[in-house]
């Protein structure tokens, strides 16, 4: 072979910067690696062709998995000859800067985040800021990744054709409900009575084999019985009562009710449903006590379409066990919850046409037309007119100053509509349709680099409120003080008292704990038939108040571990039989010392996400603890091995299933890291009760608790929990209490997890080699006073990570 | 071959049940050079194994419980076993990917690839109104994938479906739904003039996604220039009345057998030449004597007998649906062939084994398209053959030049 061509080859193959790591690593791999990491072995690693060529994305990953397994000992396995102390710390030295030098030169010159595209939830939010209007609009959009950590990923991120036609849609129905020009409707409240109404009377009288006689008239109300909202209550529909919502906008509905023949307290709920979307909606619950009146009141946005409804929950059946179906309303004993008085009230608008449609379109003048309608009378001409439109818009859509000739160049967008004789309205549509689908409104983008103000602002706002600055934040960024790290600390402070911090806390704990798979599953019906809606909605509020908590008062991520406090109402308090908390509304609560709960892992949002609806394995759940807790998810099981089939006959435990499959060592290898978590929580039943003993729907004894105030009859006590183990670092443990305290020893590790997902979610990309100095500073100074979470927060926010692209 | 003879014929005698006008003589075609559509039908909740395959392999094989419900339909149909796509996991995940046969669904920095209805929708391209249409049971998921692994959101409501293939609406909404049409094309006609402006100044990764913005736009354009040309053209009529949805998600069965009616529909006036349907989702009992539990619960049956029972009862149900849409499309002809012929009938489950979230194994059932049937085709069931290779198969049947798809090693013959 010519030699030049020789020479050449070798330095295509080998670029110089890679051969001082090589060099360097040649006699590690030669003593430890080669004989499990070539060519003729199945390991999936081969180091005979994997090449040293850093700038290779595929490349780096690899040796920057290699760095970490050598360096945390794993590599070479512990069975193996240990290496050769000079050689080993030279190799990884060597690597460590040759992988930061790489990683750092890239974000140099590209930066860390790549162009980020708002996602479904922040494109919503985006758009009830923008336009002050409240309809669903995320589920117009494609959904996102569901493989990535975070939706906010740039790199995950997708786009797609079905995302451009999309956004066309989407921003059409968004503007169609922030221009409103219809006929005024009525707004004052209305009485909505379900006692003389035509059609809830008919099924008064019907009998109960016809499908009526489930719901009661008496002397001052209607009494519902029924308890399945999922069986949607027709008689208890608004729709049904001749009630439309005649354009979007917040309602008030005021309802009086009371406990209807009852001995303890009922809840009575109202729900926000359309036959068009997919899910009924629990917009309200309250506690009705025995023997007294209550006024309850709740604001909520509806559209046209929508409906809502009545249903009561928490209603003890007959001691006999029999309820309205088998007895009628009208001779039923039990429970039940009585509405005396109900009222509609809105849109709650202070004029018309509303304040949205006149903030949007500017000075203009209202002209109404013989049929109600409203037109709109410039005293620009429409050119003019929607030239201010985007010089108002535009700013705070782009979240930057426009340009001089901006606004000019977005309105001529409309002028083949006027001159096609369409109108300013046409007009303004087609332009804020093309804005609000623009590349610069729907991505963050910004030159590698310092963020500039008006970016800073941008990331800043995304992070904690999922939308928009607001006038201060842009405020700040044009005076060029927003980098300025005292005023960061003040807007951080400032954003999070915002309600708007909210829409943070939910989206990110829907991703880091996967609680948006809430209803992935529903419980059993007959296992589990003291699920619903209420309990479900409790589930989560719990999380979300406890980690806002965190928040709010600096709490160290132990407490993510354990805690001697959580969020209960009465509900949840019953669920975790917890005394002394009455009604619903959520408070912060002492937990007994004896308690099992405290901590995320005993909450039952958690407990529910980790399991299916019939039953629980101990491997989704120490799954769920390595990878969402402890950052360390184990390698997904080998292709082709399938899982356990679970058995709820009574005969059979999971564990005793579990520990045919354990083994094997190719299972065991990682299911002694997997298995011990889940086997800590097996005292947890799919719906985050705590167990003694299984439930079962074949054999076993019957239960002594009563249900609903009347014995079980639903499922049967199998056998008893185990939940005792022996962790991968061999410590026996008891069960979950022990367990806590064995992971409270990671504290350091989960907070490095807890830190990691903030920095990735917050910049929109994950940690990469450059970002590790950095965060092991911030993690070190958090660590100094107990890893408090707002505290890390704010170092998030103040990193270089953060404040460069 | 855009023609005119379709405008005089458009009001076509097609209804659900009833007469049809055939196809070719619509366009004067033969069945021979008809074309042939590909119906994907995937119930993500798996068939009970015991229930669906037969014991023997061969044409004289002894029909077990779910195939005795398709008896009448024996000759038109293969049953196979043994068939998956490699590298699935999670729980339900491989939903995702049982028309991509991507790798490794719901792992981290996993992106799908496109799914095989929309590979042939791409080659098809506007010869029909719709390239492909996705439909489910509930809800927007659907398994229809971009090259990006976008999903296309999946239609659920007959009626709506219906109105769009087959309500003309009045002049004034044609003309306002053109209007909107010519917006959408100036705007995106605009944004593409922002390319250069924006890539100007962006840094290099930066210009990396943004190119991908900027082919998005330009490619919804073309879809909806394509889509304008065919809304120039009025839509065929059908004689059955739109279909009124069932709201009650328990009424399972119902809402099944609702959106099956539409498929000879679609197939009849050549609406769309692809066409994908996912039952899922099944939550609320459904509404099925004896069943007192919901589907996704039962299908975790946890070997208890009673459970078992009501998911057989469940899953028969469909079957029966899927025997019903088998039998309607034998009663309607095109050209000398029954619409079945013309029709590459697929029938499956991304789980083998829904109790233990077992991907391999998947129950396959392929029907119709002029193939040879009548037989149960085991593959290996510890070693699968990939289901790409059937995929393959099928498309190579629609008369496209392919012999690969995504994880697929061959071509499925039989």
């Amino acid at each position: 072979m010519n030699q030049f061509l020789t020479i050449a080859l070798l330095l295509f193959a080998l670029p110089i910067y890679g051969q001082a790591f090589k060099e360097a690593w040649d006699p590690l791999v030669e003593a430890s690696c080669i004989d499990c990491h070539d060519a003729d072995t199945d390991t999936p690693l081969n180091l005979e062709k994997l090449g040293h060529d850093l700038s290779d994305t595929a490349t780096f990953r690899q040796w920057v998995k290699i760095f970490d397994q050598v360096d945390s000992g794993e590599m070479p396995p512990k069975k193996k000859k240990r290496p050769d102390r000079v050689i080993k710390d030279k190799a990884l030295a060597t690597l460590h800067q040759h992988l930061r030098d790489t990683s750092a030169a890239r974000q140099k010159r590209d930066g860390r985040t790549v162009a980020r595209r708002l996602t479904q939830a922040e494109y919503e939010y985006t758009m009830h800021d923008l336009l002050g209007i409240g309809g669903d609009l995320a589920s117009k959009l494609p959904p996102e990744n569901t493989s990535s950590t975070f939706d906010t990923i740039a790199a995950d991120q997708g786009i797609s054709p079905v995302h451009i036609r999309s956004y066309l849609a989407a921003a059409d129905a968004a503007i169609d409900e922030a221009i409103e020009l219809g006929r005024k409707p009525r707004m004052e409240p209305r009485l909505i009575d379900y006692r003389n109404n035509f059609y809830s009377s008919m099924w008064f009288e019907r009998e109960l084999r016809r499908g009526g006689n489930t719901v009661l008239r008496t002397d001052d109300a209607y009494v519902l019985f029924d308890n399945r909202p999922q069986r949607s209550p027709h008689t208890n529909q608004s729709n049904n009562m001749g009630i439309r919502f005649p354009v979007p906008g917040r309602y008030r509905i005021v309802a009086e009710a009371y406990a209807y023949q009852a001995k303890t307290p009922v809840t009575f709920c109202l729900y926000r449903a359309n036959d068009r979307a997919p899910k009924r909606e629990l917009i309200g619950s309250w506690q009705l006590d025995p023997g007294k009146l209550r006024k309850v009141e709740i604001e909520h946005y509806f559209r046209p379409g929508d409906f809502f409804f009545l249903a009561p929950s928490d209603l003890d059946a007959t001691p006999q066990g029999r309820n309205v179906f088998s007895i009628g309303a009208k001779d039923y004993p039990g429970e039940g919850v009585a509405i005396r008085r109900l009222t509609l009230e809105g849109p709650l608008e202070k004029q018309w046409p509303p304040e949205r449609s006149r903030d949007l379109l500017g000075e203009v003048e209202f002209r109404i037309g013989p049929k109600g309608n409203y037109s709109i009378v410039l005293g620009n001409s429409p050119m003019e007119q929607i030239e201010e439109v985007v010089s108002r818009i535009g700013p705070r859509a782009l979240r930057r100053p426009l340009r001089e000739n901006e606004p000019k160049a977005w309105a001529a967008l409309a002028k083949p509509v006027l001159e096609s004789g369409r109108g300013f309205e046409e007009g303004l549509r087609v332009v804020l349709r093309a804005l609000l689908s623009s590349p610069e409104f729907l991505y963050h983008e910004a030159a590698p680099g310092a963020l500039d103000d008006f970016a800073l602002a941008t990331r800043l706002s995304y992070f904690l409120w999922k939308s928009l600055p607001d006038d201060q934040l842009l405020f700040l960024a044009a005076g060029g003080r927003l980098n300025d790290p005292e005023v960061l600390t003040t807007q951080v402070d400032r954003m999070l008292e915002d309600e708007k911090a909210q829409r943070f806390v939910e989206d990110f704990l829907d991703q880091w704990l996967d609680l948006q798979d809430i209803d992935a599953t529903t419980p059993d019906e007959k296992l589990y038939p003291e699920y619903d809606d209420v309990l479900r909605q409790a589930m989560l509020e719990e999380t979300r108040r406890f980690f806002f908590e965190m928040i709010r008062s600096d709490l160290g991520v132990g407490k993510f571990i354990d805690s001697d406090f959580t969020f209960l109402n009465r509900r949840l308090a019953e669920h975790y039989g917890i005394p002394g908390v009455q009604g619903l509304n959520f408070r912060k609560v002492t937990l007994p010392t004896e308690s099992p709960r405290g901590g995320l892992l005993t909450q039952a949002s958690i407990l529910k996400v980790t399991a299916n609806g019939t039953n629980t394995s101990p491997v989704p759940r120490g799954s769920f603890v390595l990878a969402n807790l402890l950052g360390t998810p184990p390698s997904p099981p080998p292709t082709g091995v399938g899982s356990v089939e679970p058995d709820t006959r009574g005969a059979t435990t999971i564990r005793e299933e579990l520990a045919a499959h354990r083994g094997m060592e190719s299972c065991n290898r990682c299911h002694r890291e997997i298995d011990p978590p889940g086997f800590a929580l097996e005292s947890f039943d799919p719906i985050g009760g705590f167990r003694i003993r299984y439930r079962s729907t074949g054999q076993g004894d019957r239960p002594l608790t009563k249900l609903f105030g009347r014995p079980v009859r639903e499922y049967r006590m199998g056998p008893r929990v185990d939940a005792s183990g022996t962790a991968a670092g061999g410590e026996r443990f008891a069960g979950i209490r022990d367990f806590k305290r064995l992971l409270l020893k990671k504290e350091e590790q989960i907070a490095h997890h807890v830190l990691n997902q903030l920095i990735a979610y917050a910049t929109g990309a994950e940690i990469q080699f450059a970002d590790r100095e950095e965060r092991d500073g911030i993690l070190e100074v958090a660590g100094r006073d107990g890893h408090g979470l707002r505290a890390m927060i704010h170092s998030v926010v103040q990193s270089r990570m953060f404040r460069n692209k | 071959m855009k023609n005119h003879n379709l405008n005089r014929r458009t009001f076509l005698r097609a209804s659900g049940i009833s007469l049809a006008i055939p196809w070719l003589e619509v366009f004067g075609k033969t069945a021979e050079t008809s074309p042939k559509r590909s119906l994907f039908i995937c119930n993500t909740l798996g068939f009970y194994p015991p229930a669906f395959y037969p014991s023997k392999p061969g044409t004289t094989y002894e029909a077990s419980d779910y195939l005795s419900l398709l008896k009448e339909h024996r000759d038109d149909l293969t049953v196979f076993s043994g068939l998956s796509h490699p590298d699935q996991g999670g729980e339900h995940q491989c939903e995702m990917t049982w028309l991509s046969a991507a790798r490794n669904p719901g792992r981290d920095g996993f992106r799908n690839s496109i799914s095989v209805d929309q590979f042939a929708a791409r080659k098809l391209g506007y010869v029909t109104r719709f390239p492909s249409l996705s439909l489910s049971s509930d809800g927007p998921m659907s398994q229809s994938y971009t090259e990006n692994g976008v999903m296309i959101p999946a239609m659920d409501r007959p009626s709506e479906v219906f109105t769009k293939l087959f309500l003309q609406g009045k002049p004034h909404q044609v003309a306002r739904e053109k209007e909107k049409l010519r917006d959408g094309r100036s705007i995106l006609d605009s944004l593409g003039d922002q390319r250069g402006r924006i890539l100007r100044k962006s840094s290099s990764s930066d210009q990396e996604r943004l190119e991908a913005y900027f082919e998005a736009v330009r490619e919804a354009e073309r879809n909806l220039s394509e889509a304008g040309a065919w809304m120039d053209r009025p839509k065929p009529s059908v004689k059955s009345p739109v279909p009124e949805d069932i709201t009650d998600k328990a009424d399972l069965v119902g809402r099944i057998e609702l959106l099956f009616q539409l498929v000879p529909l679609i197939i009849q006036t050549d609406s769309s030449r692809v066409i994908s349907i996912v039952i899922q989702n099944n939550h609320g009992i459904p509404l099925i004597n004896g069943v007192a539990a919901e589907h996704h619960n039962l299908s975790h049956h946890g070997r208890d007998p009673k459970k078992i029972a009501q998911l057989l009862k469940i899953e028969s149900a469909i079957m029966g649906c899927f025997g019903n849409l088998l039998h309607r499309m034998k009663e309607h002809q095109e050209g000398g062939a029954t619409l079945l012929d013309q029709t590459l009938t697929l029938l499956g489950s991304n789980l083998g084994n829904a109790a233990a979230h077992d991907p391999r194994n998947n129950p396959i059932i392929l029907a119709g398209g002029g193939l040879k049937h009548g037989g149960y085709v085991t593959h290996n069931r510890n070693d699968n053959t990939p289901l790409g290779n059937l995929f393959v198969r099928m498309l190579q049947e629609m008369s496209m030049e392919t012999d690969a798809f995504s994880t697929s090693s061959g071509v499925l013959r039989w």
